[in-house]
């Protein structure tokens, strides 16, 4: 018989979240975020210009490609980041190790952010992290080159990263005034990141009356790519369920809802003081169904007594739409078998999903540190260890079963551009909903 | 029926069309259309042959049109090529000038041009064009006729275009079944490109797509030369499959609702808005959304351009584009399908025109026959390099040897 007791404890240790900025955008946002109080988060800022690193006032700083740049940055040249971030690799390995969250913060438009970031999410999930990346789209009026280069590097992301959430700036205009100054602007910007940042990170670590955790998250996201969105609103008063339904419908970010109909899971927190009743919960549930068509709804609540009679809702959603190439994926199997988060996960996903994530042919594990070792040696008899070293064997590749007609070009030779045969319909290579 | 010397026809089997374009080489070596046939093409997949059989047919039914309607027996025709297999590569050929004086001779040009055109082609492969680029003397570049220069090191481009010779072979088969002389094959970018560009437009440098049923092919041309060219092998007949698939329709109805309700981009108009559709065969009518059609629409389209934007800036020749981008074949139809390229390539679009020929007003106007107008004007231009070349003798044996063969 196992003593449950042992086991607890040792299944739940503190999260470690690490949230990086990357480039000059990532690390003014991370400069507004540090500012913040949020416990558990470590605030990374990373960049090629040695003079804007320097400004900021972030609590750990990285600098990316130090021979290559030289301090300098690298002059939106994408592919110079990108190798900047390959050598720094290692650093960038240690910077995650032990982390069960990373969060990527990046501006698409220019060079640093674009290039390193797929490279950090790969390195982060390598490390056994969850690797979760907020990308900023550039204004329309940046010039069209940067938009088609932006629209590029988030496919790269989507496919390097567990999850991707887009912050679209040209969306964003809409929702401040046209007389905002740009550094409103962009500081609304900074404010709505912070937002969807804190809801995940409340999410992740107020202890919930309906639980909605870490494992919960990694579910909705793991093995997608695809392109999240989230929307934060608060409400206050007695008609709070209504107006915090109709300010995240209004939500630029959700397409005024539709979004809520393309996708596959919705994630809802709320957190509210003790006068939360069941009967809004239920009202606020209904109303999200409403909008969602098909999308399995997973809900969380959880009761802060700061709030007072504030009512925060932060809504995930993730697209509907076929996983980008298995290539990318971790195989559930090579997670850090030390962190029983993953296990977790695994067991999670299994249960939750219907679909088994595809799998690769395995990389070689990740080094443990010896504290790791340690404690996988500790307890031999630990239900969870033994599990742990059954597990790689027992899963079993399985390919995607969704097969997608070529309608007439069945028996022609395909043909094979970037990997992707032309004659299958684009709209369903690229996951676009008909609905 | 009277048969002239000066008659080019062109042949091109295309996907969606046979298409032949009978002209005449005037005196100003330009050329004047004088018959035009059509067939609907059953037999071709992704501009390549899958039934001979049927090909054959169709060949026959678009050339004995184009006959009837010029007046003229047609002999021989230039075929186009296009398909999947198809690839260009550019090759320099290196020559040392070994006459004592150092200067260039037309021997040293040919050995040259010969030694470009040697490339190593995959097993099978067989070259449908070699085109020349410029020349290089001892590092002095773009050089059109390095002949009397002096000059030690000899360099010259080749534009050379490939194919799989097995697949070239099977129009060409066909076009003999039907007891046709094939003068030369053509790769259809190329032909599009030559009906369409003006000298000046090709100096300053201009994209030709192709918009065809099966394939589409682009070529750029900038200094009066072809700096680059392809093929993707994807057109409007996958436009019709992918509605045919998301709209869960049967193939001639997507393709009949494409031509009729088809758009490039999105337009305003179109959100939640749905049109019904009736069968003759009496099925029950089918609802369909036209906001849908114009998603999995634009989708394919921009994947198309978004394909060959990237593949022109790979080669690196984007920025000798300067005079915009032209389109032709029968994918122009779709509304909106110049504002989508315009988006794309961030360049002047237009539709191109046929120029330099003149004829039967009605068929220069059609995009469509871009390609096949201009397999006649590549006629046009061999039939003048042959007839500078042919001796007397040499020209009145071969018409003989027609006669003979025609018989």
């Amino acid at each position: 018989m196992q003593d449950l007791n042992s086991l607890v404890p040792a299944g739940h240790r503190p999260f470690k979240v690490q949230c990086f900025g990357l480039g000059d955008a990532g690390c003014r946002v991370v400069e507004h975020l540090s500012a913040l109080d949020l416990q558990g988060i470590s605030f990374i800022a990373a960049n090629t210009d040695v003079r804007s690193l320097a400004q900021c006032s972030a609590s750990q700083k990285f600098q990316l490609g130090a021979q290559l740049t030289r301090g300098l940055s690298t002059g939106g040249d994408f592919n110079l980041a990108m190798s900047a971030a390959e050598k720094d690799a290692p650093g960038l390995s240690r910077l995650c190790e032990g982390a069960d969250l990373v969060f990527i913060i990046a501006g698409l438009g220019g060079g640093t952010g674009a290039g390193a970031g797929p490279v950090l999410a790969r390195v982060a999930r390598e490390a056994g992290a969850l690797a979760l990346a907020f990308a900023i789209l550039p204004f329309d009026c940046e010039g069209q080159s940067r938009v088609g280069q932006a629209r590029h590097h988030l496919r790269l992301l989507q496919r390097a990263a567990d999850g991707v959430i887009c912050l679209s700036n040209q969306k964003l205009a809409s929702l401040v005034s046209p007389h905002a100054s740009l550094v409103e602007t962009f500081q609304a910007s900074h404010e709505l990141l912070a937002q969807g940042l804190r809801g995940i990170w409340r999410l992740l670590t107020r202890p919930g009356l309906i639980q909605l955790d870490f494992a919960h998250l990694a579910s909705a996201l793991r093995g997608k790519h695809s392109a999240s969105a989230f929307a934060v609103a608060e409400a206050r008063g007695p008609d709070r369920v209504a107006d915090a339904v109709d300010k995240l419908l209004q939500n630029p970010f959700l397409d005024q809802g539709q979004l809520l109909a393309d996708s596959e899971t919705v994630l809802l927190s709320l957190s509210a003081g003790a006068s939360l009743t069941i009967v809004e919960i239920n009202r606020l549930v209904e109303a999200i169904n409403h909008h969602t068509g098909h999308a399995g709804l997973i809900l969380g609540t959880c009761i802060d007594e700061s709030l007072g009679d504030r009512l925060e809702v932060t809504l995930i959603t993730t697209a509907r739409g076929q996983s980008l190439g298995p290539a990318a994926e971790p195989d559930p199997g090579t997670a850090l078998p030390g962190t029983d988060f993953d296990l977790e996960t695994q067991l999670a996903t299994s249960e939750q999903t219907p679909a088994r994530p595809a799998t690769r042919c395995l990389p070689p594990p990740p080094e443990l540190t010896s504290d790791q070792k340690h404690a996988l040696l500790g307890r031999p008899g630990n239900v969870i260890s033994r599990i742990n070293k059954a597990l790689p064997r027992q899963l079993q590749i399985q390919l995607p079963l969704d097969i997608i007609s070529k309608g007439r070009f069945e028996k022609s030779e395909p043909i094979i551009r970037r990997g992707e045969d032309l004659d299958l319909p684009t709209f369903k290579r690229r996951g676009l909903v008909l609905n | 029926m009277f048969s002239a010397d000066n008659i080019v026809v062109g042949l091109e089997t295309g996907t969606a069309k046979i298409c032949a374009i009978v002209g005449e080489v005037l005196e100003d070596d330009n050329v004047n259309i004088i018959g035009i046939g059509q067939a609907r093409s059953r037999a071709v997949r992704k501009g390549e042959v899958v039934d001979a059989a049927t090909l054959g047919e169709d060949l026959r039914n678009a050339i004995v049109e184009a006959e009837q309607m010029a007046d003229v027996e047609v002999r021989s025709v230039f075929l186009g090529v296009t398909g999947n297999h198809i690839q260009c590569i550019n090759n320099r050929g290196l020559h040392t000038v070994i006459s004592p004086d150092r200067v260039v001779t037309r021997e040293d040009v040919q050995d040259v041009v010969k030694n470009a055109k040697a490339i190593n082609l995959p097993p099978g492969g067989h070259v449908v064009h070699a085109v020349r680029q410029h020349y290089t003397v001892d590092n002095q570049r773009d050089i059109e006729n390095p002949e009397g220069m002096t000059g030690g090191r000899l360099e010259v481009d080749m534009h050379v275009i490939h194919g799989q010779i097995t697949r070239l072979e099977n129009p060409i088969r066909a076009v003999r079944g039907l007891q046709l002389v094939v003068d030369a094959l053509v790769f259809n970018g190329l032909a599009s490109t030559l009906a369409l560009l003006s000298h000046e437009q090709k100096q300053l440098g201009a994209l030709v797509i192709d918009l065809g049923a099966g394939a589409t092919e682009y070529v750029v041309c900038a200094n009066g030369i072809v700096k680059h060219s392809g093929v993707l092998a994807v057109g409007g007949d996958h436009v019709t499959n992918d509605l045919a698939v998301g709209l869960k329709l049967p193939l001639p109805l997507a393709e009949e609702l494409k031509k009729r309700k088809g758009r490039a981009m999105m337009d305003e108009a179109m959100a939640g808005q749905s049109i019904s559709l009736t069968s003759e065969l009496g099925l029950p009518e089918k609802l369909v959304n036209l906001e849908h059609l114009g998603l999995i629409m634009t989708a394919r389209l921009e994947e198309i351009f978004e394909l060959i934007l990237e593949d022109v800036a790979q080669a690196g020749v984007l920025e000798d584009i300067t005079a915009g981008v032209f389109l032709c074949g029968g994918g122009v139809r779709i509304p909106d399908i110049v504002p989508l390229a315009k988006h794309f390539f961030q360049l002047p679009v237009c539709v191109g025109r046929v120029n330099g020929v003149s004829g039967i007003p009605s068929s220069l106007d059609q995009p469509e026959f871009a390609t096949a107008i201009g397999l006649a004007r590549y006629g046009a231009l061999q039939w003048k390099q042959q007839r500078c070349q042919k001796t007397f003798g040499q020209g009145l044996r071969s018409r003989l040897s027609q006669i003979f063969k025609r018989v």
